[in-house]
């Protein structure tokens, strides 16, 4: 539903004489803190033995580089089986584990250490529906005359249930999207994909890849809020402040970290478009 | 001890002759088309006394048998005067001539406002007549009342192309719109571009910033009562206009003369608004009717019905449909039981209607409020020094906050209603205006508000009776859940509140020309704006004060000097406000509005506190007037944690609300330079909105996400533009048959590109790059408009 903000934004520029320049703006920079991009991926079907997770610290906002975190110790562990997955750094804030054991509805804890400060969070693993279809029709958008990729699925009417989608086109950068099911419980949940931009329209032939995970309402609320605020100037946007996710500095609760620790149960589909 | 007695019987007696012949003239004063005028001060040459019309447009005076010459004087109209015999008590009426014609006025309002009254103890109040709205240059030239307002100080608003105003920094929600007498919710065209009112049928305009009477109520921050016109009684007329935008047509004229009239204006925009004409799917436009039936039963007893129509309709193919609007329907009973009493007895109808409809997400979704008001209002004068305004008035509300449906059989939506919420709201007030001495007059009131939120409905309990949960551990809001709900028939009720609400005002005159008044007042709003946005919007859902969600509350208190300057040529008016508030609601990060059912669960309580200092300077007479209007101001919210574990929003720190502008500046000018052509200018200076601005970024799935911490930490760069327009009159000696005049203006002549946003994003090309980008939305903008009557 945020989507209608954003279209009502759209009309505004829309009917207007509006115009939109590129800006000179000095800007503050706030203490460095450690991002942590560990989204754990467990396909349907594998193993899921091969996790990565990537550390990283925040910069100014102008700044095209982020510092890796480097040096970090960091493992999981599975809460029920107290067993321990060790992860060790294979390129600069790249940390890699090969012997990852996920278990459905099982809950991790992950723990970093990084310049003398603990962090740890946890998270379980939901499971995920099968994407059950994927159709393809020429009126997509909002000006209704390009290709629209649909894929769908079975939701579950028994629970609250939250989804994370990614597209991806060809090799371009990944597309996420959330979604919940308040207004379609139990139904067959539809998420479409039409590429607004016009360098990566989709062509008969283009391959999609759709990657379909469960994920926990905090999750859902935390992402949710990272897309909106990547949406903040226009006037019709909601306020936002500091987004936490659900891992914890333990040694220095001030110095909270950003980013999230998420593990997924992902059913993945490519579609070729015709 | 007899000749005390004596004294005293003589002193009695004495008294009973002069009593005996002193009589009493009572007047009226209106325009030609028998609409009361306010404020005109009706001088008696032969006593050197002045009196002021009330808002109904009555006066009285006492004095003795004779001939006397009554002077009656008010910007815009021809000077009335005339010399009368009055032997015995006697009412007349005063017709006021307009200069030119009602709505094109070729001579443009000599003053904003007549000379300061400075004895009264009204404050904090600005009035603009239709003829000077209509003369403000304008974006494209649409004539705009609630944009006009925005001059005046103490007024701002979101930004161009936003809807809304605030008011000495109270929310777009806290200001009680009524047409006549009707409240109004959704006040703009186009998202926000243009006001729903139509200026051709506008007689004037109020805005009550501060000191607002007891007779007011419901909504926490101002009122702007906005007077419609009444047809006129003796002959048809017409007029209407032609703009880049839009275009307007009136009819006005009596059924049976002087007994029944009518007045009936439409608006209209082209059907394809900016839009390409080849493109038949899609139509973006908005349309409103006023229509308004007077009807004199006798002299006693006049009665008017009045309607408003008006829809924004946008189309793009299947995509979306969206049209919103409101619908107002209101039968006034106007009756006098004798000079010094009488009545007016209101039935009022009004629905806000929020349609949309998304081809491509498969839904469509309709929320709305619906009003039934009854007023019945008194204003009493019993003695010269002592006049009395009483009354009682109730609301019922149907909220609609949302259903959504399936737009066709492939969606996949769940067809859903969230359930209806309805209140009642019943009040009642007295207000006393009291000339203690020469010297000191005042105005004091008080308010009696209930609310009664009512059934049927399902209400959540939760424990605590918290329904949003915080967790410590990641300091974050998030919504609750019910343990349990309670089903209340129709019209039990969920609970209810009353509340008090005192009205104070004084004047104390130092002498003919200078005056300083103080005011207080305590104002309740029980129904509460649901938005999260910085600007208002027309798909704003409104709701009922309830078990979990408290009424607002804000008190009031300003000081002021006022002063007319050489014989009334200039005035200025200083005045300084403080403002407190209490239950504010703010929403938890990342709170979803639309279609939630259980909208408490992202609501936290809030304060909020506004202090300012207004100075209002203006010419009022000659061939060149206006004014200047500066203010200096802070507006600020709190939302604290409900206990000393929770953070609140914001760290629990006091922000500056999105309204919050340190300066504000407006200058006005207006000049004749003769009969046909005038000038007018008008130049805004103030303080960007204050807005948050990213301290980092980082990386995460892929994405780049800018860092916010404190709320509205920055301001936009400042905003200012100079607009100008001047009308020319062909022929204004020709008062009949076919009138014609020209606008022509330019809004924002040097092309300054005001910051109507900046957003941080990541360059379109460059991926990593980013970049602050900032959307200006009016640049230069030229119109011209033709308005004709006959």
């Amino acid at each position: 539903m945020k989507k209608v903000q954003n279209i009502l934004f759209l009309l505004c520029s829309l009917f207007l004489i509006s115009c939109e320049e590129v800006i000179e703006l000095d800007l503050e920079t706030a203490e460095p803190k450690l991002v942590i991009d560990a989204t754990l991926h467990w396909e349907k079907g594998t193993t899921g033995n091969q996790q990565i997770i990537r550390l990283s610290e925040s910069t100014g906002f102008y700044n095209q580089e982020f510092p890796k975190a480097k040096n970090a110790i960091v493992w999981i562990v599975a809460t029920t089986t107290n067993q321990i997955f060790q992860f060790s750094e294979i390129t600069d804030g790249v940390y890699n584990c090969n012997s990852f054991v996920p278990n459905l509805n099982e809950t991790y804890l992950l723990h970093i250490e990084y310049k003398n400060e603990i962090f740890e969070g946890t998270e379980k693993i939901n499971p995920t529906p099968l994407i059950s279809d994927i159709s393809q029709d020429n009126e997509g958008g909002f000006t209704g005359d390009l290709i629209e990729v649909t894929a769908s699925f079975q939701d579950n009417i028994n629970e609250d249930n939250y989804y994370l989608i990614s597209w991806k086109n060809n090799e371009l950068k990944e597309e996420f999207e959330v979604s919940n099911d308040e207004f379609f419980n139990g139904n067959t949940m539809k998420t479409s994909y039409t590429s607004s931009d016009e360098d990566e329209e989709l062509k008969p032939g283009s391959v999609l890849n759709i990657r379909l995970s469960s994920i926990s309402k905090n999750s859902f609320n935390f992402i949710s809020k990272i897309f909106s605020s990547a949406n903040t100037g226009n006037p019709f946007a909601s306020p936002v402040g500091a987004i936490r996710g659900n891992v914890k500095n333990i040694t220095n609760p001030e110095k909270y970290p950003l980013g999230y620790f998420n593990i997924l149960e992902t059913h993945s589909q490519n579609y070729i478009v015709q | 001890m007899k000749n005390c007695l004596l004294i005293f019987l003589i002193l009695c007696s004495t008294y009973k002759v002069s009593a005996q012949e002193l009589i009493s003239l009572r007047g009226k004063v209106t325009d030609s088309d028998e609409n009361a005028i306010e404020n005109v001060g009706v001088f008696i040459t032969e006593l050197n006394k002045l009196v002021e019309t009330d808002e109904n447009g009555n006066f009285e005076i006492a004095l003795q048998k004779g001939a006397y010459t009554l002077i009656a004087d008010y910007p815009g109209y021809n000077t009335y005067k005339s010399t009368i015999k009055i032997s015995k008590n006697q009412k007349i009426t005063i017709k006021l001539v307009s200069l030119g014609s009602d709505v094109l006025d070729e001579i443009v309002i000599t003053a904003n406002q007549k000379k300061l009254n400075i004895r009264k103890p009204e404050m904090s109040v600005n009035k603009l007549t239709a003829a000077e709205i209509k003369k403000m240059p304008v974006v494209l030239g649409e004539t705009d009342v609630l944009k006009s307002i925005l001059l005046l100080p103490g007024v701002v608003n979101s930004g161009e192309g936003t809807s809304g105003f605030n008011v000495r920094g109270g929310g777009s929600d806290q200001n009680l719109i009524q047409l006549d007498d009707a409240t109004v919710y959704g006040s703009s065209h186009l998202y926000g571009f243009f006001s729903i009112f139509n200026a051709d049928f506008i007689q004037d305009l109020k805005l009550y910033k501060g000191g607002i009477p007891a007779r007011f109520g419901g909504r926490a921050s101002s009122v702007l009562e906005i007077s419609q016109r009444n047809g006129d009684p003796q002959k048809f007329k017409s007029n209407g206009g032609i703009g880049l935008l839009s275009s307007r047509l009136l009819f006005e004229g009596p059924i049976v003369k002087d007994k029944l009239s009518y007045i009936i204006g439409a608006r209209s925009s082209y059907a394809h608004l900016f839009l390409k004409l080849t493109d038949i799917e899609s139509a973006a436009y908005f349309y409103d009717v006023n229509a308004k039936i007077n009807y004199t039963l006798n002299e006693k007893n006049n009665f008017y019905l009045s309607g408003y129509y008006g829809r924004d309709v946008f189309k793009f193919k299947q995509s979306l449909n969206n049209s919103f609007g409101n619908t107002i329907v209101n039968l006034r009973w106007n009756h006098i039981y004798n000079s010094n009493l009488y009545s007016n007895t209101s039935l009022v109808y009004s629905d806000y209607f929020y349609g949309l409809t998304l081809g491509f997400v498969g839904f469509t979704w309709d929320s709305g409020i619906k009003n039934y008001t009854f007023k019945h209002d008194f204003t009493h004068n019993t003695t010269d020094k002592l006049n009395l305004k009483y009354g009682f008035g109730a609301i019922y509300y149907d909220f609609n906050p949302g259903e959504i449906k399936p737009d066709d059989a492939e969606s996949s939506i769940n067809d859903y209603q969230i359930p209806h919420k309805f209140a009642f709201e019943p009040s009642l007030y007295l207000e006393a205006e009291h000339e203690l001495s020469e010297r000191v007059t005042i105005n004091y009131g008080l308010r009696y508000s209930m609310f009664y939120r009512l059934g049927e409905e399902i209400v959540n309990n939760y424990a605590n009776n918290e329904a949003v949960i915080y967790d410590s551990e990641t300091q974050t809001y998030s919504e609750g859940k019910a343990i349990s709900q309670t089903y209340y028939g129709k019209n039990k009720t969920i609970e209810s509140f009353g509340n008090f609400e005192p009205r104070f005002a004084v004047s104390l005159v130092l002498d003919d020309d200078r005056s300083l008044k103080g005011s207080y007042n305590r104002m309740t709003q029980y129904v509460h704006l649901i938005s999260n946005t910085n600007a208002a919007t027309p798909l704003d859902i409104w709701a009922p004060s309830g078990n979990l969600i408290k009424p607002q509350i804000v008190d009031q208190g300003a000081v002021g000097y006022f002063q007319n300057i050489a014989d009334d040529k200039y005035s200025v008016e200083i005045e300084s406000y403080l403002k407190i508030g209490q239950n504010r609601l703010d929403y938890i990060d990342g709170a979803n509005l639309i279609g939630n059912r259980n909208i408490e669960q992202v609501l936290l309580n809030g304060k909020t506190r506004a202090h300012g200092v207004e100075i209002l300077f203006r010419k009022n007479t000659g061939k060149f007037t206006g004014f200047v209007a500066y203010t200096i101001s802070k507006a600020e919210q709190q939302t604290k944690g409900r206990n000393a574990n929770e953070v609140g929003i914001n760290y629990g720190k006091w922000y500056r609300s999105p309204y919050d502008r340190t300066h504000d500046l407006s200058i006005v000018g207006s000049y004749d330079l003769n009969k046909k052509w005038n000038f007018n200018a008008n130049f805004t200076l103030q303080s960007g909105r204050p807005v948050t601005y990213p301290n980092g970024h980082y990386e995460y799935l892929g994405q780049n996400v800018p860092i916010y911490d404190y709320r509205n930490n920055y301001s936009l760069p400042s905003f200012h533009h100079l607009d100008i327009s001047a009308s020319y009159t062909p022929k204004p000696n020709k008062i009949k048959g076919w009138q014609s005049e020209w606008v022509f203006g330019i809004y924002n002549v040097y092309n300054r590109k005001n910051a109507a946003s900046i957003s941080f994003r990541e360059n379109e090309d460059f991926a990593g790059k980013t970049e602050a980008a900032k959307l200006s939305i009016f640049g230069i903008v030229p119109s011209v408009t033709y308005n004709f009557k006959f």
